[in-house]
């Protein structure tokens, strides 16, 4: 039976001002969460309340018991970049909510963290500057930070933002893999609605412009009419042998 | 300039000044890369102006309630720690808004600095008591600065060892390290409250100039040279007590303004930094 890690009931959530809800969600223990819904929407305000980082305006958030460990991949852009960290040191930062007061690292600590540089192909540049990878080598290294805290829930805001369309499709068959391996919980932001609906299982459609907020199973919530609903335009959907693709409808004559 | 005063000789006389320019050049410029990494170099100008209200109310205080130097209440009011207890209070402003937000330091610099001048008019003492207050000079120390200094740098340096890599986290990503678990806001404190406490010391015994310089120069220098973040702290704490054991020394002994010459010679040193990275 699965385990509900995190809940929002009720919850209305937004910065100084609220911004949507009440919205009610339910993470169970293996889910694959994706989170759609045109720029300005309030997406990565509703991950910052499932984190715990943003507390709502009202309503209540829940976590499981033990508290299950969160990791995020946030924004590329919003990583401090003048830091003088090598890519180990970013790293090794996924650690740190595991280390005493006044305490480094340890060799099991290096060792995790070499191994996750190693899945994601980062290995050779584990002594570089962070600050001078490129945009999907920086966005590997913060995904293998991610991993090093050894997280029961992974969540991503735009993972493939400003990737080129070869890293955009590695991101995304590794966090597959990821999810089909190790039945890691995973939520994640996704900009394009394309990439998120062939990886999640789970789908929440967010836009506060309009007050609205739908989300259940990817199935359920794959339809023309709710996606047209989302994004104000009308939408279509192409299912091409296990693909899903999702564009604008095309203007007719 | 004058022809020279011999140093060694009269080390009775600097000895005190000395020691606390080195502790407090080591301390701010330790701090400073955490000012420059975080992009709140403004910070210090705005945490000198909360101190100068903190001195004006201990003023005002005094004066209305009539405490004098002999009343054992006086220390109580003491305006030096009244101040350091305004700068310190301020880290609690500063850490709430995101990054230490330039516009909140804006708001900050602006808005005392026009206390300072309209609840002064209200003080019997001349306006210049109070710069006298919160900007001493650099040339002579009494030995409770000495103290001081001390204090409050082995204050920073302990607290920042315990915490460094929370620190180091909430600072390089801080909606991840929130995520994690750690408590970013009471981090964000820990740093403006290390800020405020070393600026305001320091600030009292060498002056705003030095006291601001050595915060922001040692560190470019170190981050302009530095392969990590040990090695940038490292350098940029050694190149803050170059920069103020040297520029003290050129002070005394060819007659020149001592916080100056400290700010002159960390210029130097960025300046030697960055050709050497060129």
């Amino acid at each position: 039976m699965s385990r509900t890690l995190l809940e929002l009931e009720r919850v209305i959530l937004g910065y100084r001002t609220p911004l949507l809800g009440p919205i009610s969600l339910r993470v169970e223990q293996g889910d694959f969460w994706g989170i759609a819904g045109p720029n300005g929407a309030g997406k990565t305000t509703l991950v910052k309340t499932l984190l715990g980082v943003l507390p709502p305006h009202r309503g209540e958030r829940r976590v499981a018991e033990p508290r299950p460990r969160f990791a995020y991949v946030p924004q590329r852009h919003h990583v401090q970049p003048d830091f003088p960290l090598r890519v180990l040191d970013v790293v090794l930062l996924g650690r740190t909510d595991r280390l005493g007061l006044g305490r480094g690292p340890g060799p099991a600590d290096r060792r995790v963290a070499a191994e996750q540089l190693e899945r994601l192909g980062m290995q050779a540049s584990i002594g570089r500057p962070f600050a001078t990878l490129s945009s999907g080598q920086q966005q590997r290294v913060l995904l293998a930070r991610a991993l090093t805290a050894e997280p029961d829930v992974l969540v991503l805001d735009e993972p493939t933002e400003g990737l080129d369309l070869q890293g955009e499709a590695d991101i995304l068959a590794f966090l597959r893999s990821l999810h089909r391996e190790g039945r890691l919980t995973t939520l994640m932001v996704g900009h394009r609605l394309g990439e998120v609906v062939n990886v999640a299982d789970h789908l929440c459609l967010v836009n506060h412009l309009t007050g609205l907020f739908e989300c259940g199973p990817l199935a359920e919530m794959l339809t023309e009419e709710r996606l047209s609903a989302v994004y104000g335009q009308p939408v279509e959907i192409d299912r091409c042998a296990e693909r899903v693709n999702v564009h604008l409808r095309e203007p007719g004559p | 300039m004058s022809e020279g005063v011999p140093f060694w000789e009269n080390w009775p006389i600097w000895w005190e000044a000395m020691l606390v320019a080195l502790l407090a050049g080591a301390g701010l410029a330790y701090l400073g890369v955490w000012v420059v990494l975080k992009r709140v170099v403004y910070v210090p100008l705005a945490l000198s102006q909360v101190a100068a209200v903190g001195v004006v109310v201990a003023f005002l205080i005094e004066e209305a309630a009539g405490l004098t130097g002999d009343s054992g209440w006086h220390c109580l009011c003491e305006p030096s720690w009244i101040a350091l207890l305004f700068a310190v209070a301020s880290a609690f402003y500063f850490a709430r808004t995101e990054a230490g937000g330039e516009r909140a330091t804006g708001v900050a610099y602006l808005v005392c600095s026009a206390l300072v001048l309209t609840l002064g008019a209200f003080v019997r003492r001349d306006l210049h008591d109070i710069s006298g207050v919160l900007f001493g000079q650099a040339v002579l120390a009494q030995l409770s600065q000495v103290v001081t200094t001390a204090a409050a740098l082995l204050l920073v340096l302990g607290s920042h060892l315990l915490c460094h890599r929370r620190l180091l986290f909430a600072a390089h990503d801080p909606a991840a390290a929130g995520a994690a678990g750690l408590r970013v806001y009471r981090l964000e404190v820990l740093l403006y409250a290390g800020f405020a406490l070393m600026l305001s010391v320091a600030t009292r015994a060498l002056g705003a100039l030095p006291a601001f310089g050595l915060c922001v120069l040692p560190a470019l220098a170190a981050l302009r040279v530095a392969r990590g973040m040990g090695q940038a702290l490292a350098l940029s704490t050694a190149f803050g007590l170059v920069s103020a054991g040297l520029g003290y020394y050129l002070s005394f002994a060819f007659e020149l303004p001592a916080g100056a010459s400290m700010v002159l010679v960390a210029g130097l040193l960025l300046a030697g930094a960055s050709a050497f990275k060129k």
